[in-house]
């Protein structure tokens, strides 16, 4: 079979689980956002990555990157995985990391408090040691922490990515995907402006080549129009645009009209230019737009994404005339009542979302059952 | 879908189906949402049931099939439930040329095939839920292109009730300028699904006629026909194209028809040949070969084109009074599921193999064991190019032989294996048979004999005789590797020594390494036990051993296997296999193939085991600084002047070594030396004497060891045999035989 992507309904929050044709598992964010309350139809993300570990039989993932330090990115986060920085968070039912990816924000970020507090002294530690850790862009301002540390930034090069490079972990002959990283940009941290999570965080496209034929991937952080625009502008100034070229694009922000453009609109938004053209442009026929966020609402005017204007955005330009393709909102998919897991399988007929179907006994051994007992 | 109202009879409720396996889907599908695949309407057409859908289908971006995400699709099952329920694909335009489908009328919607599991298997767990998976994935796969396996051709798939036609092997090549016969097998023409054949040879049953001729269409870039004529009107706008004219190619036909003897009187079958390019230019890749059976005689067929009248008791219509066709639509077509006779490679296959060995083989013996492991070796596709056995079928003979007819009592053996040998397959070429004494031939079959040996590549040796072995490895000239399969006395023990395709191990030295481990290996005592034996004659040496055929069958199963192994293989090979009589279990020891050491003496060759070797250098330097020895075990061959050392026995109690001198002692060595000879039924025996040499010293013969070459030559020349002692010194070791000493300067393992 092909690589897939599986993408949780868990609200207005990003988990997306990576499977490589080698068996090979990345994720990207992992928010629980689950309550107690009975009529939360949100997925209880940490069972639902139990349950798919276990069916491999393991117990650790080969990548998890977090975008950006945003609760609704890293929620819970840190009582699921092993971190190797501190034994509190060390045990025998954590997930081990392989390879932790984070932006150069994470390292540098002060007054960070709870779970964004843990993850950087995760980064931290491992960038100490030398190993496990992959960090996203090397601003100047970094020279100043490894000097404050002792340590030598020279011989850690080989853990960092810029931006417009291919991540070294992985590669087409062998895993079957590649890694371009979009963003962040080390200038923005570098020109003295203020940190800004959504602005700093890891923006990627993934290429998966399945029997020789590519797919193509954006994933990343909660990028305001401005970045993406910087994304397009840059990439076209060193023409590179198949960088751009998306099969299934994973909206940034929720579905947010800020990811479009300035103006949330009445009925639509209308975007930048360069955001119109990264859609309409780079997309491919057929292409799915995720949208990793609660149902959208059919009327009215939210403060919070999703905003119903992007939504009308997206569904028209993938409509029968447009590219043809799809628009799914994890919270709905398959139906707003009952919310699973988007599973989009890609293989040599490129990228197919397959059919949340009833599986029977398969689905039975296929996830920890529910308490038996007589209490 | 005007015309699927026919089809699919009258709306039904879902409860009122008449077939259980309808109802319980539609229930299924009208009560949940979740299994990807909607409950569109229900309908009753006599006893079948049908079940309309919109199937969900998982399609990429990029599908290598026009299969769409929403596919309806009618299900139709039968109240008879014997079979997999038939599935249309509703959607007018969808693909007719898939794999996995049915060739049905082109007005007809395309019939899927979801499995080729057989039905009665399915029945028994069926369940809605996994119908419909079934039917998913068949879908999904489709579109991802990955439904088609490797051996399937290309062509649509004939509903199992479809006539079966078997074709020649070599038809592709021979058909052109041969006639060819035909007839239903086996009485079943009168049958659903009934059997005909077509070969070079005229037909002799009683079977119903058909008369063939075939025709070739110009190079296609695309399977022919994705619906199955009906009428050979629709049969010739199937194949009707600018550059190629059925009804031209159809009155050529009828010309071969007609002339076929019986032909008239026979039903017609039309083979249309199509060969298939990638490219329009390309090369051809391909040939596939439609046959159409016609549902009237030749005589109809050739009234209904006009280049037959009926008036005047019959006969051809001259062509400048020939009027247009009429009533084809009439003459009834079916589609025949052609197959190919079986070919040895064919067979080859059938049995796993690659193909046959390709190896020129002759096989010396043809009893029990060689009779049943030839015919294994038939099955797999060896042939066979010459047979030699001097011994006829005699009634005991039948009860373990694999003579399949009592009428073959009395005949050579070799006839029996020419018999199963050229009668399995058509086109098989039976192998020479040569009724010759194997060890020892003369006369009329000698020359033969020498000539079928000399062209062979691999000599297979039946025969389970010491004599015939040896004759094989020593006198035959021949290049041909040889190989041994026999049975030990009591048949539970079957033996297989083969020598290496260059023959640097030869079968006698096999031969000698096996009595050695039959003698010594724990695994393999009583390897020699004698069985009961039954005489079958009054004649003195007419006796045959009791053991049972299941016991015969199961090693000569064995032995094939391995013989077809070693055919693919350079490698020599020796082996024992053991069967437990009581629980029928089987347990393989491998034997010494190391080749002997080869030393000559005067007009005798000293063959020296290199197990023998390795043993005395072991205990000579054990015993070092003083002197050892022993006894040699082995055989002497005075016709052929060889002398085989394989083994030695320990030392006797009462020997005394020292470091100038050995005196082999006595205690208990004559009872040692009987074991052995009776663990080996007499094939080991005492040779000669070994012993050591210090340090320093050669392995040439001391006075001392003139005086006990002396004593030894004394006592064997009662028996004729040379006398034999051999001398192990620090790196070497040197044997004495009728005064002419030789040494091996190989240096000798620590």
């Amino acid at each position: 079979m092909g690589a897939r992507l599986t993408f949780f309904p868990i609200g207005n929050a990003d988990c997306t689980l990576i499977d490589l044709v080698t068996g090979e598992k990345i994720i990207f964010d992992y928010a629980n956002t689950k309550t107690d309350d009975p009529n939360d139809l949100r997925i209880d993300l940490e069972k639902a990555i139990r349950d798919d570990l276990a069916k491999a039989s393991r117990k650790d993932v080969d990548v998890f990157c977090i975008t950006h330090l945003d609760r609704d990115h890293i929620c819970g986060s840190s009582e699921l995985f092993w971190l190797e920085h501190a034994a509190a968070y060390q045990g025998d039912d954590r997930i081990r990391i392989g390879e932790l990816w984070v932006p150069a924000a994470v390292i540098l970020e002060d007054g960070l408090v709870d779970e964004g507090r843990i993850w950087r002294q995760e980064a931290r530690h491992r960038l100490k040691q030398g190993k496990g850790i992959r960090v996203f862009s090397r601003p100047e301002v970094l020279r100043e922490w490894f000097k404050l540390q002792d340590l030598n930034m020279e011989e850690r090069a080989h853990l960092f990515v810029d931006a417009g490079q291919i991540v070294p972990r992985f590669n087409l002959a062998d895993h079957g995907v590649e890694f371009f990283a979009h963003s962040p940009f080390a200038s923005r941290l570098d020109d003295g402006s203020l940190m800004d999570r959504n602005t700093d965080g890891i923006f990627a496209q993934a290429t998966f080549q399945v029997n020789g034929v590519q797919t193509r991937v954006m994933l990343g952080a909660d990028a305001d129009y401005e970045v993406l625009t910087a994304i397009v502008d840059i990439t076209r100034f060193h023409g590179r645009t198949e960088r751009l070229e998306w099969d299934v694009f994973h909206l940034p922000h929720h579905c947010s009209y800020l990811s479009l453009g300035p103006d949330k609109g009445k009925d639509e938004t209308v975007p930048v230019p360069q955001v119109k053209a990264l859609y309409e442009t780079y997309g491919h026929r057929g292409g799915i737009i995720v949208s990793p966020s609660c149902p959208v609402p059919i009327v009215g005017d939210d403060v919070q994404p999703p905003h119903r204007q992007a939504a009308a955005y997206y569904r028209r330009i993938l409509a029968f005339d447009g590219l043809r393709g799809d628009f799914v909102v994890t919270m709905q998919h398959p139906k707003a009542a009952a919310p699973k897991p988007l599973v989009i399988e890609i293989d040599g007929t490129k990228a197919r979302i397959v059919t949340a179907v009833a599986a029977g006994s398969s689905g039975l051994v296929a996830a920890a059952a529910p308490r038996a007992g007589r209490t | 879908m005007c015309e699927g109202r026919d089809r699919f009879g009258a709306p039904a409720a879902a409860s009122d189906l008449l077939a259980p396996k309808a109802r319980s889907l539609a229930a299924i599908l009208a009560a949940r949402d979740d299994v990807g695949c909607g409950l569109v309407a229900t309908a009753q057409n006599g006893e079948v049931s049908w079940v309309m859908v919109d199937v969900e289908v998982d399609v990429g971006q990029q599908p290598k099939v026009d299969i769409r995400r929403v596919e309806p699709i009618a299900l139709g099952f039968s109240l008879e439930d014997r079979g997999w329920p038939e599935v249309r694909a509703l959607r007018p335009d969808f693909p007719r040329w898939l794999h996995h489908q049915f060739l049905v009328p082109a007005n007809e919607p395309p019939a899927l095939c979801l499995s080729e599991a057989p039905f009665e298997d399915v029945k028994r767990r069926w369940s809605s839920g996994g119908y419909v998976a079934l039917l998913r994935a068949w879908l999904i796969e489709t579109a991802r292109g990955a439904l088609h396996q490797a051996d399937q051709g290309l062509e649509p798939f004939l509903a199992g009730s479809a006539a079966m036609l078997i074709l020649p092997v070599d038809l592709a090549e021979k058909a052109p300028g041969r006639q060819l016969y035909g007839q239903a097998l086996g009485g079943s023409e009168t049958s659903r699904q009934p059997i005909y054949r077509l070969s070079y040879e005229p037909p002799t049953g009683p079977g119903l006629r058909i008369a063939a001729a075939g025709v070739s269409t110009p190079v296609r870039t695309h399977s022919a026909i994705h619906a199955a004529p009906a009428t050979l009107g629709d049969l010739l706008t199937t194949f009707q194209a600018d550059d190629f004219d059925l009804a031209v190619a159809l009155d050529n036909a009828v010309n071969v028809w007609v002339r076929t003897p019986g032909g008239l009187d026979s039903l017609a079958v039309l083979l249309i040949q199509v060969p298939i390019a990638r490219e329009p230019e390309g090369p051809v890749e391909r040939h596939d070969l439609w046959a159409f059976i016609l549902g009237d005689s030749v005589r109809q067929v050739a009234v209904a084109l006009d280049l037959w009248s009926l008036e005047g008791g019959g006969g051809p219509v001259l062509p400048f009074g020939r009027k247009p066709p009429t009533g084809l639509d009439q003459i009834e077509v079916g589609v025949m599921n052609t197959l190919s006779d079986l070919s040895n490679r064919g067979a080859a296959l059938m049995n796993g193999l690659a193909g046959p060995s390709g190896k020129r083989l002759a096989a010396v013996g043809a009893g029990a064991l060689g009779s049943q492991i030839l015919v294994n070796l038939f099955r797999a596709g060896e042939t066979l190019d010459a047979v030699v056995d001097k011994d006829r079928m005699l009634p005991h003979n039948f009860a373990r032989h694999a003579a399949p007819d009592y009428d073959l009592l009395g005949c050579p053996k070799t006839q029996v294996v020419q018999h199963l040998a050229g009668r399995r397959l058509p086109g098989s070429t039976p192998p020479a048979g040569l009724v010759v004494d194997a060890s020892d031939p003369r006369g009329d079959g000698a020359a033969d004999y020498a000539a079928a040996l000399a062209k062979a590549e691999v000599v297979l040796d039946f025969a389970a005789s010491v004599p015939v072995s040896r004759y094989l490895a020593l006198d035959a000239k021949s290049a041909a590797r040889r190989v041994s399969a026999f049975l030990s006395p009591n048949g539970c023990d079957l033996v297989v020594l083969a020598e290496d395709a260059e023959r640097t191990v030869r079968l006698d030295h096999l031969e000698l390494n096996y009595y050695r481990c039959a003698a010594e290996e724990e695994q393999l005592a009583g390897h020699f036990a004698l069985p009961p034996t039954t005489r079958y004659a009054r004649s003195c040496r007419e006796v045959s051993a009791q053991l049972p055929q299941a016991q015969v069958a199961m090693h000569a199963g064995i032995a094939a296997a391995t013989l077809r192994r070693l055919l693919d293989s350079p490698e020599s090979f020796a082996a024992v296999w053991r069967l437990d009589a009581e629980t029928q279990e089987v347990r393989r020891t491998a034997l010494d193939r190391r080749p002997m050491r080869s030393l000559v003496l005067g007009d005798w060759t000293v063959l020296v085991g290199e197990e023998l070797i390795a043993r005395l250098a072991v205990v000579r330097a054990a015993h070092l600084p003083a002197e050892t020895g022993g006894v040699l075990l082995g055989d002497f061959d005075t016709t052929r002047r060889l002398i085989y050392l394989t083994t030695t026995l320990a030392s006797p109690a009462d020997s005394a070594g020292s470091p100038r001198a050995y005196v082999r002692g006595a205690f208990g060595l004559a009872e040692k030396i009987r074991e052995t000879s009776e663990r080996t039924l007499g094939m080991l025996r005492y040779v000669g004497e070994w012993h050591s040499h210090p340090e320093g010293s050669p392995a040439a013969p001391s006075a001392d060891d003139m005086a006990l070459y002396g004593h030894l030559a004394h006592e064997m020349s009662v028996e004729g045999y040379p006398p034999v002692v051999m001398i192990v010194a620090g790196d070497h070791f040197g044997v004495l035989v009728d005064g002419v000493l030789a040494a091996d300067a190989t240096v000798l393992p620590a």
